[in-house]
């Protein structure tokens, strides 16, 4: 039995059904994020966790009890608001006390915690204003503060770090990473921040249209994206999804690429024997001279200049010339926004790499890192 | 260029001249009447009776505002207002209290402890704002009849505090729908109960909404006649009653030096409230209608 069980959860608000049927199993201690493209119900999700919003069916199981009777003061977790929520008429410091008086904590205790937080949230010369004197990162900072001086079961934080500048927000992600370390709470925590779900994350729950895409590690997320949609919503920048058609042949299996589906001039034979193509028969399940359209999805750093390539890389790799469209820098890499027969495609090397000159260039595609996706469902093909 | 900027210039001059000038005629008009009252309550029933209306009082006297506070014959007492604005100060102060604090309370329930059915009991109250006071005249005297309060102050504050809880519950539900719900919310996680999230959260945040409230009900309150008049008798009237008597009693003559004197003190209460407290009244029904 793990910590926090979901199971089957339904929530609708009047029609719209905002997640339908969600599982997700969280065991004790662990920092799960939840990672999805605005509007897909993560901040929905959290409220039911949290008790604040009814549930339509399925259920929410904390250390194996059902947390649909109970009250959410009774549920001990802690929630940073995505809005903040601070109590407008109290000052900084009574806001961060005021859960603590309400549970008859000694005054002694409730300072030391307040001067505590303050000092690791940097917020400690605010303590007497008002929530309406501070700016929204501060204003985001006290929401965090509220939340840190409790000790509870469960933190859910709603994108605590959205409003923050560039520096604070590394600052702040640091911190929230040692309160884990330490305290061993099991947090969900949301956010649009791909480097922050990468850095933070023992498991990520990819959200769309109020369905888990994929809830595993950040490595499984980032290396093996279950689906198109996956794919596409994590990296940055994204993976490319080439539409392509696939066939297989008496001896090997043969790739076209060409746009609406038009068999183009580029085309690449795997032959059947080759590991790769071993490993990608039995989910494509096609008989001899069948195709299928699929998509095939090439993270940006496994593309590389053809000249650059040799010895073993080259047997499994592919061969394009693509045209390049311009270069953007961004210090540590550049990245080159390819045109490939009308299409966009984009590749990430190392900046010391030299840059070809030419407009028209070869590239090679490694393609023991491509990953196959049904053109129509998404499905992980590979 | 110059000439055109010295025309706005010179025009921007005339048109705040007219601007002031008609702010400044209006306010004369305004202020005439009372004016008027106040001179007439300093002058002796002689000067009153041979003088201008409009002249300023020869003989400064303050004998009418005695008379008015605690010598005229009301019926056939004769000892002033005095008594009847104690009973509007008893029945005024725990009407407004109690019907504002009920409004709030209210309010916080209907927008943010909500129960089947709140907009149905919202709307009924909202037509109870709009009952003609005629209307339940009938009624609410065999109910207070029944009660066994017919004839005293605390019957009439009942009424009020009915009459008065429709508008105070409109004003704070319109102000509270306009705090987030995720406030209660994080005060909900953090175990707060009801009481302590109204008390230590709601109410501080609705200073505001609360001086509305108060200077509202405390105009309609004082200022009532008809309730008064219908649901108190002899010595519990209200001191509007008491001031429509004390003009109507008079034996020899209208002495209209005690009449204004008697009538600004049964309106100083509510004056001063709208001099003291306006600023918050006018801030309160602002609140809300642009976001902070
Ligand atoms: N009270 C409500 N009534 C009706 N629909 C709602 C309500 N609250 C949220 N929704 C809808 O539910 C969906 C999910 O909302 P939610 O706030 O959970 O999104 P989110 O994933 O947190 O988005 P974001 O990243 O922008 O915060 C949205 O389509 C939203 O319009
Ligand atoms: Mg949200």
């Amino acid at each position: 039995m793990s910590f926090l069980e979901i199971k089957q959860l339904t929530k609708k608000f009047a029609k719209t059904t905002v997640f339908k049927d969600i599982n997700l199993q969280i065991e004790k201690g662990e920092f799960i994020v939840l990672l999805g493209p605005s509007g897909c119900g993560k901040s929905t999700l959290l409220n039911c966790i949290a008790g604040l919003l009814s549930t339509d069916s399925g259920q929410i199981m904390m250390e194996g009890e059902d947390m649909n009777v109970k009250h959410p003061s009774k549920r001990d977790i802690a929630m940073v608001f995505q809005s903040y929520a601070l109590y407008p008429n109290m000052t900084v410091g009574k806001n961060i006390s005021f859960g603590m008086k309400v549970r008859r904590i000694p005054e002694k205790t409730i300072q030391e915690k307040v001067s505590q937080v303050a000092g690791i949230l940097n917020i400690t010369e605010l303590l007497n204003r008002k929530p309406y004197q501070l700016s929204g990162g501060q204003q985001q900072r006290v929401a965090i503060g509220r939340a840190l001086v409790r000790d509870p079961k469960l933190f859910l934080f709603d994108e605590p770090l959205s409003n923050l500048d560039a520096k604070l927000r590394l600052k702040m992600r640091t911190e929230i990473k040692r309160l884990h370390k330490n305290l061993k709470t099991t947090i969900i925590y949301v956010t649009h921040d791909q480097v922050e779900a990468m850095t933070l994350a023992d498991k990520i729950a990819v959200i769309n249209h109020g369905k888990v895409m994929q809830f595993a590690s950040p490595k499984e997320i980032y290396f093996s994206p279950n689906s198109a949609f996956v794919a596409q919503f994590i990296g940055s920048p994204p993976m490319n999804l080439i539409p392509a058609s696939i066939t297989k042949n008496a001896t090997h299996y043969q790739i076209g690429i060409g746009n609406k589906g038009k068999q183009a001039s580029f085309s690449l034979a795997i032959p059947a024997g080759n590991t790769l193509a071993k490993a990608k028969h039995s989910r494509l399940q096609l008989k001899n001279n069948e195709s299928r359209k699929i998509l095939l999805g090439i993270r940006p750093e496994n593309i590389y200049l053809a000249k650059n390539i040799a010895g073993s890389k080259k047997l499994s790799a592919w061969k394009l010339s693509m045209r390049l469209d311009f270069i953007e820098p961004h210090g540590a890499d550049n990245q080159l926004i390819l045109d490939l027969d009308g299409m966009e495609i984009i590749c990430r090397l190392h900046s010391d790499i030299l840059l070809p000159k030419t407009s028209e260039t070869e590239f090679y595609l490694d393609l023991n890192k491509a990953i196959f996706y049904d053109a129509e469902s998404g499905e992980c093909l590979s | 260029m110059s000439t055109n900027d010295n025309i706005i210039y010179v025009s921007g001059k005339l048109s705040r001249f007219f601007i002031y000038a008609i702010l400044l005629l209006a306010t004369l008009f305004y202020l005439f009447p009372l004016y008027v009252m106040l001179a007439t309550s300093f002058k002796t029933l002689d000067e009153i009776r041979i003088g201008d209306m409009l002249a300023f009082p020869q003989f400064f006297t303050l004998d009418s505002w005695v008379n008015a506070w605690g010598k005229s014959c009301i019926g056939v007492e004769c000892s002033g207002l005095k008594g009847y604005f104690l009973n509007s100060i008893k029945m005024a102060l725990p009407a407004v209290l109690i019907s504002t604090i009920l409004g709030a309370l209210n309010g916080f329930i209907l927008t943010k402890w909500r129960f089947p059915g709140h907009t149905l009991i919202f709307g009924l109250m909202l037509f109870g704002c709009f009952i003609p006071f005629q209307s339940i005249l009938i009624p609410m005297a065999l109910v207070l009849g029944k009660l066994k309060l017919a004839g005293g102050i605390t019957g009439l504050i009942i009424v009020h505090i009915t009459y008065g809880i429709g508008f105070t519950t409109l004003f704070f539900r319109n102000y509270y729908i306009n705090v987030p719900t995720e406030i209660l919310n994080a005060a909900k996680m953090e175990g707060a109960g009801f009481f302590t999230i109204f008390l230590k959260i709601f109410v501080p945040a609705s200073l505001p909404i609360f001086m509305v409230s108060i200077i509202w009900q405390f105009t309609n309150v004082w200022n009532d006649f008809l309730f008064g008049v219908s649901f108190a008798g002899g010595k519990n009237y209200p001191v509007t009653v008491a001031l429509n008597n004390l003009i109507n009693s008079t034996t020899s003559g209208k002495e209209y030096n005690v009449d204004m004197a008697a009538a600004i003190i049964s309106a100083a209460p509510t004056l001063l409230v709208y001099v003291l407290a306006g600023k918050y009244f006018v801030r309160g029904l602002l609140a809300g209608s642009v976001k902070k």
